[in-house]
């Protein structure tokens, strides 16, 4: 009766069967590199916006113009900068462009600006008069554009208090939510890959992160993380580049306007754009990332063993295996092209084994702490022996820069090297959605269930408690 | 325009041969309305091309329909985007989803009927007669009793654990610690309500500050915090904490039940809370954790240490049931006691004495020394069945115990007597026990007299010479091989004449073989055994000269494995 169907009735699977019971909340999954936004309960995020926005300054302007998405912000403009919210280890620094930000990505592809895109109706009309009440309310809270969605949030599991605080009260006081809640990504993920007790690595953009997560909820004092993520492996393939013999020409796609095939190594013959100006450094070094990433998803290998790549015996490299092994061909932007063999390992060894990373007088190498395997070691060692065993059979492994080729495979052997005793299994996504949007997919899974509901921090409970009332509710 | 003419021509046909065939066919296309009729919906030339014949694949000018519409023999069910509280929340957070909306005209006799169950919410019935809309403010103002308080399907999960619950007074009187301040205690009650007992997690999150240095760390970040604590006393570990709560568990258990009233489930439940053992606990997660670290190596050589004792422990029970065996066989059998042990009249007078004794404390007095009473039950049947009418299965297991309990170790077949014995039999009668040796013969008056005694006297008529037959017939063939061989090398004949002597001496025989066989058999599984051992004191001896380092362990082991798998044959 509570789902008011009647007994007789064609019956849809009871609700319980699913236990899944859809509030059209929004799920918002900020991280470095993008921001994830989608309605909970759906399987991808509708929206994916980068989080690198742009500042606009012409010149005759008054003041700086702010530029969200990819349709705006990968156009070369004199005075245009490119920057980042976020700091190096994804907490916000800038909260009112962020809150913007994210405020676009929900805006531009959910909701629309009003908000009032959900008031949906059945065509059973009664005659009495009343469906459009929905309609009156949507116009009662237009302007806020969340009004009648729940948000989840998720942020990462190191995330400051204030930074806490300031979510919720963006979301309750500016967007108008009705009900709000702040989910760590780590515990999101586990969820996402169907656990509720794992070992979740999130390889992202700025920081690699390790939680352990016990029944639903991550254990602090295990979270370890570092700044080997994926732009760590695109500044070690920026110092491949630079030190290879030949320097490799890194060339973003706005500069070249034609191009012509020309043979591996050899000088690019291209035509190139005329600005009349230089477009800033941050500019180019944005539009230098998407080529890098490019290099990463198609050339890019982890090392697959034997042993690690430098690890033959007293230190020598396994280069000479590699180079007999197939190069692969990358081309950049410009038609310059060549074959990388044993160059495409040297790139995310780094991740794994601190004495291999390409080094260069400013970019020292990284501490060996700061390597994956040492980091599941010092997570792992915060826990019981007995959560330990639990946590080395559910490892999951998320994150985009996880994507890397050969990663899950050397992850495994590393951590079955190191692991001797217990079992060790590794769990990563198949789908690459399902690895890039793990944090995003939990979030949506567990705000459509119906048990959830009661978990919502409400705007009278915000009222009453103030904005300290994620630290109690959202642990 | 090519005509059907020009088609022809070009192919090399007759001009006038078609149409004058298919003439026929037309007219005929017309009435019935088959091939023949011009299609329509073609043009011309194309219609042309055709010829007179009908084109190969009939293209019909078809008039398009589509599937009827499915039959729905009811109306689809509105859905309803509707608002709902979930009674698990005290704040009355209006949510939306999506329900099925009861169907049209009943829908608010439905309604009313969903909320009359609810009875407290009287509103709601009312809301219901108007036809289940529902009106509502603004989505976060909270106007309760507009909505239908229909009960939420998910509210019971909302469970939340037992905390104990006591009085400052129970406080001071029996849960005091020396350890834990009342605030503590409070906070650790408070986290495990939180944390549903989910413990890793307890002693994770686990921050306490007593309100004094509170205040100042209140806006530090997570690393402030664990700073903090560290410098503080020494952090609790989850063991620290679940002895404490335990602890505090089974006193107010106590305080609500007094012990001696628990019933057993929950006497089982104190223990359990009562006898908690923090250090008991380290010490398992110690060895868990050494169990984590075994290297690569030692987990090698656990998984092959354990293989060789499973082979040992198996080949043991074999070994040893063999050798027992063997063992039996090889005792000399043991003197009959039947008349050796009773044959001082001492001997005989306390036998006599017990025998008594046992068969007065039983109603019937008559001392009977059935045939093979020390036989298995169905022998002792038999003999009831021999003996007087008065005689049961049950009175002669009777003797047979109180023979056992007096008589030790009588063996089988020494007080047994053929026919003689079952005249003595007298119904009622009483035995005079001195008599009884007299029945007993030496065994060379025995023979004197031709007197045999007789295990079991099958009924009818049986040869010696089948039991000849019988005695070389082994269980196995190969078995009975290796006798008849073993006969035919001692110069056995096959045919002897059967005389009970015969008879007797050929059944020893047969024994002797059958023995002698097994002990060949057991010789050979030793010398294999040996063998192998000898093999792998060579691998071992090798590998000794490989490397001297665990030498001094391996060998110990080696050497326990020689003494467990090879004990002397006869302890
Ligand atoms: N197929 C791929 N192979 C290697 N790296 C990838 C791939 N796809 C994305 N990346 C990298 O993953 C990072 C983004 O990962 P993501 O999990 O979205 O990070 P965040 O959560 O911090 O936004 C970027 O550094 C990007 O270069």
């Amino acid at each position: 009766m509570a789902q008011g169907f009647t007994p007789g009735q064609t019956q849809a699977p009871l609700a319980n069967d699913y236990a899944g019971d859809e509030v059209a909340a929004i799920v918002l999954d900020p991280g470095y590199s993008t921001i994830r936004a989608g309605f909970a309960g759906e399987d991808t995020p509708k929206s994916v916006v980068p989080t690198h926005y742009g500042v606009y300054e012409p010149s005759d302007s008054a003041g700086p113009e702010l530029l969200f998405g990819e349709n705006a912000i990968h156009n070369p403009k004199k005075g245009l900068e490119i920057r980042n919210p976020l700091n190096n280890e994804g907490i916000v620094e800038d909260a009112d462009t962020t809150a913007k930000l994210w405020e676009y990505a929900i805006t531009s592809r959910l909701t629309g600006s009003t908000g009032s895109a959900r008031a949906i109706r059945d065509g059973e009309k009664n005659g009495e008069g009343d469906p459009d009440v929905d309609m009156d309310e949507a116009e009662d809270t237009a302007e806020k554009p969340l009004a009648d969605s729940p948000l989840m949030m998720t942020e990462p599991g190191w995330n400051s208090p204030k930074a806490r605080e300031k979510a919720i009260e963006i979301a309750i006081e500016e967007w108008g939510t009705p009900a709000f809640w702040l989910g760590r990504q780590g515990t999101l993920a586990a969820f996402s890959a169907g656990k509720s007790t794992a070992l979740v690595v999130d390889l992202g953009a700025s920081t690699t992160s390790v939680t352990p997560v016990y029944d639903g909820q991550m254990l602090k004092k295990g979270i370890m993380r570092s700044p080997l993520a994926g732009n760590f492996v695109s500044d070690q393939i920026r110092l491949l580049f630079a030190q290879s013999q030949p320097p490799v020409p890194l060339t973003p796609h706005y500069i070249v306007k034609s191009k012509t095939a020309v043979d591996a190594g050899t000088p690019a013959q291209a035509i190139y754009h005329e600005f009349g100006f230089e477009p800033s450094a941050s500019f180019r070094r944005f539009e230098e990332e998407r080529v890098l990433t490019e290099f990463k998803e198609s050339v890019v290998q982890v090392w697959h063993g034997p042993g690690r790549f430098m690890g033959g015996p007293q230190g020598a490299s396994n280069e000479e295996i590699a180079k007999g092994l197939q190069g692969r061909p990358f081309e950049m932007p410009d038609g310059w092209n060549q074959v990388f063999t044993a160059e495409r390992f040297k790139a995310a060894e780094g991740l794994f084994d601190h004495k291999a990373a390409v080094t260069a007088p400013d970019q020292p190498p990284p501490r060996p702490d700061q390597t994956l395997p040492q980091l599941i070691n010092a997570s792992l060692q915060t826990t019981d022996a007995d959560v330990r065993t639990q946590l080395l059979t559910n490892v999951v492994v998320v994150g985009g820069s996880s994507l890397l080729y050969g990663l899950t495979d050397r992850l495994n052997a590393e951590l079955t090297q190191m692991y001797t005793g217990p079992r060790v299994r590794l769990q990563a996504p198949g789908s690459t959605i399902e690895r890039k949007f793990a944090s995003w997919l939990g979030g949506s899974i567990l705000a459509s269930l119906g048990s959830f509901h009661q978990m919502w921090v409400s705007r009278k409970e915000y009222e009453e408690h103030g904005p300290n009332i994620v630290e109690k509710r959202c642990r | 325009m090519a005509s059907s003419k020009d088609v022809r021509d070009i192919m090399g046909l007759e001009a006038g041969a078609a149409p004058a065939a298919t003439a026929p066919n037309k007219k005929k296309g017309g009435g019935g309305g088959g091939l023949g009729r011009r299609p329509t919906g073609m043009n011309r030339e194309l219609l042309a091309l055709h010829g007179e014949r009908a084109p190969p694949v009939a293209v019909v000018d078809v008039q398009k329909t589509y599937l009827a519409k499915p039959q729905r023999h009811f109306r689809p069910s509105p859905w309803e985007w509707s608002p709902f509280i979930n009674p698990a929340r005290k704040d009355g957070l209006v949510l939306k989803h999506w329900v099925r909306k009861p169907h049209g005209k009943s829908v608010g006799g439905e309604v009313s009927q969903a909320v009359d169950g609810q009875g407290d919410t009287p509103m709601a019935g009312a809301e219901g007669e108007d036809g289940g809309q529902n009106k509502e403010g603004t989505n976060g103002d909270v106007v309760e009793h507009q909505i239908p308080l229909a009960e939420y399907p998910y509210a019971k999960y909302n469970v939340e654990i037992d905390a104990p619950a006591f009085s400052d007074e129970e406080y001071d009187l029996y849960m005091r610690s020396n350890d834990w301040s009342r605030e503590e205690t409070d906070y650790l009650i408070g986290l495990v309500k939180e944390y549903y007992q989910r413990w890793p997690v307890i002693a994770d999150r686990y921050d306490f500050q007593s309100q004094n240095t509170k205040a100042e760390s209140q806006d530090g970040t997570l690393e402030d915090k664990m700073a903090l604590q560290k410098a503080g006393a020494p952090p609790r570990t989850a063991d620290d904490l679940k002895a404490r709560y335990y602890n505090i568990c089974a006193r107010v258990m106590e305080l609500h039940t007094p012990v001696s009233e628990m019933d057993p489930a929950e006497f089982a439940l104190h223990e359990m809370l009562a006898k908690f053992n923090p250090a008991q606990e380290r010490q398992r997660k110690e060895v868990a954790e050494q169990l984590l670290n075994r290297t690569r190596e030692e987990i090698k050589e656990e998984e092959l240490l354990l293989a060789e004792l499973q082979r040992i422990t198996t080949n043991q029970t074999r070994f040893e049931a063999e050798r027992a065996e063997v063992r039996a066989r090889l005792e000399a059998p043991r003197a009959a006691p039947g008349s050796n042990q009773y044959d001082s009249s001492t001997a005989l007078a306390m036998l006599f004495n017990q025998l008594f004794q046992a068969d007065r404390s039983k109603k019937r007095g008559r001392l009977s020394l059935p045939a093979d009473a020390l036989g298995g039950h169905s022998a002792a049947a038999a003999t009831a069945a021999a003996g007087g009418p008065g005689q049961t299965p049950t009175s002669a297991e009777a003797h047979r115990n109180s023979l056992l309990g007096s008589g030790g170790s009588a063996r089988k077949g020494s007080l047994v007597h053929g026919s003689a014995a079952h005249q003595q039999h007298g119904p009622g009668h009483h035995q005079p026990a001195p008599k009884e040796p007299s029945r007993t013969l030496a065994p060379r008056a025995a023979a004197r007299f031709g007197v045999s005694t007789h295990e079991r006297l099958s009924s009818g008529v049986t040869f010696r010479t089948d039991r000849l037959q019988k005695l070389r017939q082994a269980k196995s063939a190969i078995q009975t091989q290796k006798i008849a061989t073993a006969l035919a090398e001692l110069g056995i004949p096959d045919f002897v004449l059967p005389t009970t002597r015969v008879c007797e001496a050929y059944a020893a025989l047969v024994g002797k073989i059958t023995k002698m066989l097994d002990l060949r058999k057991v010789l050979e599984k030793q010398t294999n055994e040996l063998k192998v051992l000898r093999a792998e004191r060579g691998i071992v001896m090798a590998e000794k000269e490989e490397g001297e380092g665990k030498e001094e362990k391996e060998d110990a082991r080696k050497r326990m494995t020689r003494l467990l798998r090879n004990p002397p044959i006869l302890r």
